[in-house]
């Protein structure tokens, strides 16, 4: 692929699990260190790329200088380097601002794995990974105008990612024409992995033989990750949430979710989820 | 670089009678750092942006301003009280501190200090750098964009003479560290 590939998913849907696999193919089904660089993959958001790219701080910018100048950040960097790496988003691939572009510019990019997860799930995970409520982070996935990493008293380590709405995240991505899209769902992660990661290997033109791929999701079991998180810790984990390889079961949520939650969730998002297979 | 000059993405904070610069990309502590040395009494002599004159057999730095910009959360911390904000919209704020040193002369770098976060297994502090000084040193180097495309990476710092020690400080995001690596600089450089 000549353009840049990017791995999209709305927060907490299993783009790590899918990155730790990935890396692991690549080196022949190896363990792997999940403070290192999974898979070579960079943020799309990372501001240290920005500033880099852009010769200055994003720090000393406003929330729609930096919407503005994410794509030219892209640009360049597919002007400069001959690499083109793959890129973890969780932006919607929607303009964050009437009139903006999106983030990543459709012509850099090769194709598009996209992470799905039932919505009940994410949302218990996202709760325990922001510090926050099940209601408040229902809130979040109902709430059209969400952005991760906005404006803060600190400076958050990512720049903002407009999200959207969960319906409107994952339509953004699987609606968009221009982009060539394989579609990744959590539950088959875990119920087909073989299937499920070859065929995502195969999307991105990487060798997955039968053996590789066996040894590649056995060392990234999700006990595996979370034992190495319990011993070193994992960079990419928030500062309040106690750990970030939490339970990652499919279906937690109906022992978890209040009916009454369950069907607000049901009721915002229940067409999109009946197109990805999520019955009510 | 023509005029013997470098630019570096770091704070300085005068120690005794010498510079320590604190370098590192966004987000990484320089200026909570110099804000911190500064409730301890040292000057600041520049925040975010340091000049480095390389002129010299020595590497002297240029004394900018006396100020520190913080974010909020940083600021309560300190117990910096809060005015308005550098920009609307941004809750980062400017830090006059009552002793300025624009203007006066520049003042030997005892050492260069790249601020790094410190994940899982490392311990923080102040230690030694891992692998080779240069590329580490030019990553920090304002403007890198421009001065890479116009020559070797490397060039910039290339210029500060070897015998300016570059060190590293690993800390994590909690204000934990903070007071054990003024500790340690004041320690190494003198109270």
């Amino acid at each position: 692929m000549s353009g840049f590939v990017v791995l999209a998913s709305y927060p907490k849907s299993g783009s790590t699990w899918l990155r730790a696999v990935l890396h692991s193919l690549r080196d022949g089904g190896a363990t792997v260190d999940i403070n290192r660089n999974l898979a070579g993959v960079v943020a799309a958001a990372d501001r240290h790329i920005f500033d880099r790219v852009m010769g200055l701080s994003a720090s000393d910018l406003s929330a729609t200088e930096i919407a503005w100048a994410r794509p030219h950040v892209w640009r360049q960097l597919a002007e400069q380097d001959a690499a083109r790496p793959w890129i973890k988003s969780h932006d919607a691939f929607l303009p964050p601002y009437p009139g903006f572009a999106t983030p990543l510019p459709p012509e850099l990019v090769a194709g598009v794995i996209y992470i799905v997860r039932d919505p009940r799930d994410v949302v218990i995970s996202f709760a325990h990974h922001f510090g926050a409520t099940i209601d408040a982070a229902l809130e979040w996935m109902n709430n059209t105008a969400a952005t991760l990493d906005a404006p803060a008293p600190w400076l958050p380590e990512q720049l903002p990612q407009f999200l959207s709405s969960w319906s409107r995240h994952v339509e953004s991505w699987l609606d968009a024409d221009e982009l060539r899209t394989h579609v990744v769902r959590y539950e088959d992660m875990q119920a087909a992995p073989e299937a499920t990661f070859a065929a995502a290997a195969q999307f991105l033109g990487l060798d997955a033989d039968g053996e590789a791929l066996q040894r590649a999701i056995a060392a990234t079991r999700f006990a595996t990750l979370q034992a190495q998180e319990e011993r070193n810790g994992f960079n990419e984990r928030e500062p309040h949430a106690p750990r970030f390889f939490r339970n990652g079961k499919a279906g937690a949520w109906r022992a978890t979710l209040s009916a009454a939650q369950a069907e607000r969730l049901e009721h915002r998002h229940g067409e999109v989820m009946a197109r990805l297979g999520y019955a009510s | 670089m023509q005029r013997g000059l470098i630019a570096l993405r770091a704070s300085a904070v005068r120690i005794g009678a010498h510079a320590v610069v604190l370098a590192g990309e966004s987000r990484r502590g320089k200026s909570t750092l110099a804000a911190a040395l500064a409730l301890r009494g040292h000057h600041v002599l520049a925040d975010d942006i340091c000049v480095i004159e390389t002129a010299t057999a020595e590497a002297r730095l240029r004394p900018l301003s006396g100020y520190v910009r913080l974010w909020r959360d940083t600021a309560e911390a300190l117990g910096f009280p809060l005015g308005p904000p550098c920009r609307a919209g941004q809750q980062k704020y400017s830090f006059a501190l009552p002793t300025t040193t624009a203007g006066a002369a520049p003042l030997p770098v005892a050492a260069i200090y790249i601020m790094r976060t410190a994940y899982g297994e490392t311990v923080p502090g102040v230690s030694t750098l891992d692998g080779d000084a240069v590329p580490q040193l030019a990553a920090q180097v304002h403007g890198r964009a421009f001065a890479a495309a116009l020559c070797d990476r490397d060039a910039p710092v290339s210029q500060i003479p070897p015998t300016v020690p570059v060190h590293r400080i690993l800390q994590r995001f909690v204000f934990g560290d903070l007071n054990d690596i003024v500790g340690a600089l004041e320690a190494r450089h003198g109270p």
